[in-house]
């Protein structure tokens, strides 16, 4: 699917964080916004998912406008900066929430939610820690997870908020080749952002850079 | 919340003609008084009506009831302790006839009581009369009459023996102001100055009322206190009245006139003697001489020209208490 | 990694070494808080149960089960039965709205909210009568529609919410604070309605938190005295509750009964609290189990 920004503006009380981004990715594209600490990076991710309305410009998906569809109909997957998992569940109980929440026509059976949980699990290489809760898990496998679960859902568009923020750890250098082969093998739209040139070892390297500024 | 208010208003408004329901606002130490009291009257109503009467019971400060019984407690009858709280009931909320206190015979008063002194088991400072209480070396246990409603009595019914005896304001200020040098500890209520004398066993005699001097000595045990009645003291007329506007609106007109009422039958006056209230009836009183003996009785507006002058003259800031109490002296 | 939880778990079970202060120190900082602990609560909570007991167990119960105590623990219950989830749905909007929103006049909502900390409960009490006493605003109306809201139920209900409901909203507010709006925002985005977000993420997420709330809430409706006392018109079987007729008891010199009814009143709370260290216990445990669970696999 693809994404197009036009003339977007946003301003927080006195402070203009994006003024007049236009910006549009094709399908299919792995596309890494780049730029300093602060120059709007979180917040144009935020307006595409819907989670942060627009003071002015337009969202296209895939040609139309989704300026005013609610997160909840936007099919975006997000991993936010810190994986913001559901600290009361089980790891199994996150990746499949996406599932359980669905009307009930279109939720899949429980048997169907395990084999599609389970699945998303070994993609990441986490099948066993299923039973754990967040916080006995390291931050690169939270981060994992955050990637499973918003993948389980199977949406159109995937955005990765500061996805190697947390390159110190050994366990999100490992995650870095699995998103963009996941992503790939998946065929999703693939958006992320970090602070940062990544430090290349190559494997996920975007196709293209964005590089904003601060204003 | 509004549901919940209408089930309850509609729970009280639909009762069957069978039976009628009073309020009794009344202050502190008449709980046993009447309780036995409301007995005795369902048993007669029931008897001379065929009605059935259920009687409730609200205690309080009387001060404290009256402002209530202004502010919507729909009391069908209140038996207070002054009449000064009852006026109020006219004069703020006009719940009442001016002239109430003349419907009833004796000021509307069916029982009175009086400040008695209450010492030891067997009077070991032999206190006979309020003038032992000045003498050197005597602890006298009374609350501090700034802050409590009964301690005024207390110092109104001293400074009128004094004053009677040595017969002089002056000599009667001389009196007060030494007799209060004895007391060890003022505490703010009633209830602290019980605690004081009787469970911490501090001082000699403690002024009280006489009705409450008989619970006290009920709950604390019998043979552990004497009761003197003094030479003189101070006349309480606890008045009752129909509260009108409730009534009316109650329909409980007629049941509440004959509540009161029967508080000046034998029977009523009985259980007031039995209770520890001097009852009016004279035959009734001659039954209980033995409990209550003779003394002489003065009342506050004889002596003092009514509350609010004695209140204005004594017990105000800047009053004569301010200025014969220095604590710690 | 089964060895490394295990060696851990058993390090726990000592005085953690990272503490640096010196020994003497960490005793007599315990010694004082237990100290303290003894002083004013363990004690006194023998006190009552033994003044209670002092004339014997068949006094005790006779003093329960006499009609206006009975009723007494009855109203009092109602009133908590009332206040408490009131109080719930309007702790958690409210600690909703104020750290999910941004709105005009946050501040003075939450300063209002503070109110009922501020002043005293008598004056609370004396706000109601004077709207709803038959000298007050609504009086008159109320009498002529013959609705009774003090010195009757309704009005121990409305002084009970009145002074209790800074309870859960308190407890809420610096909770949901700290956790921020992301893991609302991430359950939008896996698709989730409001409805489900808030029954699945938000309240399991503030759980321990509102339960706090809630068992104080619950605490404060079952004690309240002053607040009560005023609108109560403390008519006996009618509109006394549980603490109005301990102190009219000890007032009458009636140590033990009196008593018997703060036995109660302070069993209610114990109760309340062995229930919540009941829950944090079983939650702790389920924790546990899934961690030793995972640690067996690896
Ligand atoms: N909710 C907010 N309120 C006020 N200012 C905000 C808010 N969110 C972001 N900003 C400001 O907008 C700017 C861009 O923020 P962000 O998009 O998070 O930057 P980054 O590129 O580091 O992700 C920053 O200066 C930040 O302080
Ligand atoms: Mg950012």
């Amino acid at each position: 699917m693809s994404i197009e920004v036009k003339n977007i503006e946003k301003q927080f009380g006195q402070f203009k964080a994006l003024d007049n981004v236009s910006l549009s990715f094709p399908t299919g594209e792995l596309v890494a916004l780049l730029g300093p600490s602060g120059c709007g990076k979180t917040t144009l991710l935020r307006i595409i998912a819907g989670l942060e309305n627009p003071d002015g410009g337009v969202v296209h998906f895939h040609g139309e406008d989704a300026t005013h569809v609610h997160v909840r109909q936007r099919q975006v997957g997000f991993v936010f900066q810190h994986y913001a998992l559901f600290r009361h569940m089980t790891v199994f109980d996150n990746v499949a929430f996406g599932l359980t929440v669905r009307p009930r026509g279109k939720r899949p059976g429980k048997k169907e939610i395990a084999e599609r949980v389970h699945e998303l699990l070994r993609l990441v290489q986490l099948d066993w820690l299923a039973d754990r809760y967040p916080d006995q898990l390291s931050g690169g496998q939270r981060q994992r997870i955050a990637l499973a679960r918003a993948l389980a859902v199977e949406p159109k568009v995937l955005l990765l908020d500061e996805p190697f923020w947390c390159t110190r750890c050994q366990s999100a250098q490992r995650s870095a080749p699995l998103v963009a082969s996941s992503s790939r093998r998946a065929a999703y739209h693939f958006n992320f952002c970090y602070s940062r040139p990544g430090r290349g070892d190559g494997s996920c390297r975007p196709d293209r850079g964005v590089e904003q500024r601060q204003n | 919340m509004l549901a919940l208010t209408l089930g309850l208003s509609v729970s009280t408004v639909s009762l069957a003609q069978s039976e009628v329901k009073l309020l009794n606002v009344s202050y502190d130490p008449t709980r046993e008084l009447y309780t036995e009291f409301n007995k005795a009257f369902a048993d007669h109503w029931q008897k001379t009506e065929k009605q059935k009467v259920t009687i409730s019971q609200s205690h309080g400060g009387s001060g404290k009831q009256a402002r209530s019984v202004i502010d919507g407690l729909a009391a069908d009858v209140v038996t207070l302790a002054l009449a000064y709280d009852i006026d109020a009931l006219y004069e703020e909320a006009k719940l009442i006839p001016e002239n109430w206190q003349s419907r009833l015979p004796n000021n509307s008063a069916p029982y009175t009581s009086t400040i008695v002194l209450v010492v030891r088991k067997g009077n070991p400072k032999n206190i006979k009369d309020w003038d032992d209480l000045v003498k050197p070396g005597v602890q006298v246990i009374t609350p501090n009459p700034k802050t409590s409603g009964g301690a005024r009595w207390n110092y109104l019914a001293a400074w009128a023996f004094a004053k009677k005896k040595y017969g002089s304001d002056e000599k009667a200020r001389e009196f007060v102001a030494q007799l209060y040098k004895n007391v060890p500890v003022l505490d703010s209520g009633a209830r602290g100055s019980t605690t004081t004398f009787a469970q911490r066993e501090i001082g000699d005699v403690f002024l009280s009322w006489e009705n409450e001097a008989f619970l006290i000595e009920k709950e604390f045990g019998a043979g552990k206190f004497d009761i003197v009645v003094p030479s003189l003291s101070i006349l309480a007329e606890p008045p009752v009245t129909v509260v009108d506007k409730n009534v009316e609106k109650n329909g409980t007109r007629k049941v509440a006139e004959a509540y009161l009422k029967f508080l000046y039958s034998k029977e009523g006056q009985e259980i007031a003697g039995k209770n520890f209230y001097r009852p009016r009836d004279p035959e009734v009183a001659a039954k209980y001489a033995k409990v209550f003996p003779q003394v002489e009785l003065i009342t506050i507006d004889a002596e003092f020209g009514g509350w609010q002058k004695a209140q204005k003259e004594h017990f105000n800031d800047g009053g004569v208490f301010d200025a014969i109490y220095k604590p710690g002296t | 990694m089964a060895g490394n939880v295990s060696t851990l778990g058993r390090r726990t079970t000592r005085i953690n070494h990272a503490v640096t202060e010196p020994l003497w120190v960490q005793l007599s900082l315990i010694t004082v808080a237990l100290v303290f602990l003894a002083l004013f609560l363990v004690v006194p909570l023998v006190a009552v149960f033994k003044e209670a007991f002092s004339k014997g167990a068949e006094v005790y119960f006779a003093s329960l089960v006499e009609p206006d105590a009975w009723h007494a623990i009855k109203l009092t219950l109602l009133a908590a039965a009332i206040s408490v989830p009131l109080n719930v749905i309007f702790g958690v909007s409210a600690a909703w709205a104020i750290t999910k929103f941004r709105f005009r006049g946050k501040q003075a909502l939450i300063t209002l909210i503070d109110l009922p900390f501020a002043v005293s409960p008598v004056v609370a009490g004396l706000i109601y009568v004077l709207l709803f006493g038959a000298q007050g605003w609504l009086g008159p109306w109320l009498a002529d529609n013959d609705l009774k809201i003090i010195f009757a139920v309704p009005g121990i209900v409305l002084a009970t919410i009145f002074v209790t409901f800074p309870f859960v909203a308190r407890e809420l507010i610096p909770l949901m604070e700290e956790q921020g709006t992301s893991y609302e925002e991430a359950s939008l985005t896996l698709g989730a309605s409001g409805w489900q977000t808030f029954w699945r993420v938000t309240i399991p997420s503030i759980k321990w938190g509102l339960l706090y709330g809630i068992i104080l809430c619950n605490a404060r409706a079952m004690g309240e005295f002053g607040a009560v006392s005023v609108v109560s018109g403390h008519i006996r079987g009618q509109t006394n509750t549980l603490p109005l007729h301990i102190e009219i008891l000890y007032n009458e010199y009636q140590f033990a009964a009196s008593f018997a009814a703060a036995s109660i009143l302070a069993g209610l709370a114990l109760v309340t609290l062995v229930v919540k260290s009941l829950l944090e216990w079983q939650h702790t445990r389920d924790r546990e189990k899934a961690a030793r669970a995972a640690a067996q696999q690896s």
